[in-house]
């Protein structure tokens, strides 16, 4: 279920970061002003959601199993919505309207990249054989 | 439980360069840590290590305006049967690139891992 709704997310975001960098770079962005701040809005609850059902997914995993495959399933669209969201919060500094939702695009770009890196480092195979040692050894 | 914390030489190293570039959060940095012993179900957990948890914590520094974005990662290992937590590596958020984060995990760890 976490990867369809990374995937979808994914998806939504992409669309509305290639809405926001075209009408920047063609100057439009007074007749999609309106659109942008509603997907903004939208996707950051929708960025609540998706983090939500992906950490609880990931939190069960962490007591059932003893691999994280779930990390690597899910890292590409992790990465993706971390880089989207990287983009629109960039074009957001450069667009005074977009700009109000600034602290939003930014605590869910924060939220993306501690994700992204999370899902990097805990399915390392060195990572997990080395932290296991340290583990035995204690 | 209260847990006991157990310092590494590879984490004091990697705390006291974090501390020197922000000396005015020590206090902050320091709680911290010292409440993982009353409290370590705190931060993210990784899945798949079974008998123990290891998870990665955020850490805001307000002493320089830094939520937990530009802020600090601690990544800590808890062992309950042995009731121990041990810090594995403290870093600041933004400061590497992805790869960097990793092969400066994997060192510390490298590190940690040799000394024990």
């Amino acid at each position: 279920m976490e990867t369809t709704e990374c995937s979808r997310f994914s998806g939504n975001l992409g669309s509305t970061a290639a809405m926001l960098d075209t009408g920047a770079g063609a100057g439009l962005m007074v007749s999609i002003i309106p659109q942008s701040i509603f997907r903004l809005v939208m996707h950051h609850f929708q960025s609540r959601k998706t983090l939500k059902i992906v950490r609880e997914a990931t939190a069960i995993c962490a007591e059932a199993c003893d691999h994280a495959d779930c990390l690597k399933g899910i890292y590409k669209n992790v990465s993706l919505i971390r880089d989207n969201y990287l983009k629109i919060f960039n074009l957001a500094s450069r667009l005074p309207i977009i700009s109000i939702l600034r602290p939003w695009i930014e605590a869910d770009l924060e939220n993306w990249e501690d994700l992204a890196e999370d899902c990097q480092i805990g399915s390392d195979k060195d990572f997990r054989r080395l932290v296991c040692q340290v583990a035995e050894k204690i | 439980m209260p847990y006991s914390l157990e310092y590494s030489r590879s984490f004091n190293t990697c705390l006291k360069r974090i501390l020197k570039k922000f000396p005015n959060s020590e206090r902050t940095i320091r709680k911290e840590i010292e409440r993982l012993g009353i409290n370590p179900d705190q931060g993210d957990k990784y899945p798949g290590f079974g008998a123990f948890a290891v998870r990665k914590m955020r850490i805001r520094l307000p002493e320089y305006g830094m939520g937990k974005r530009g802020g600090l990662r601690l990544i800590f290992l808890v062992h309950p049967e042995k009731g121990k937590i041990v810090p594995l590596i403290l870093y600041q958020k933004g400061l590497f690139p992805e790869q960097e984060v990793r092969a400066a995990i994997i060192a510390a760890l490298k590190e940690i891992a040799a000394e024990l």
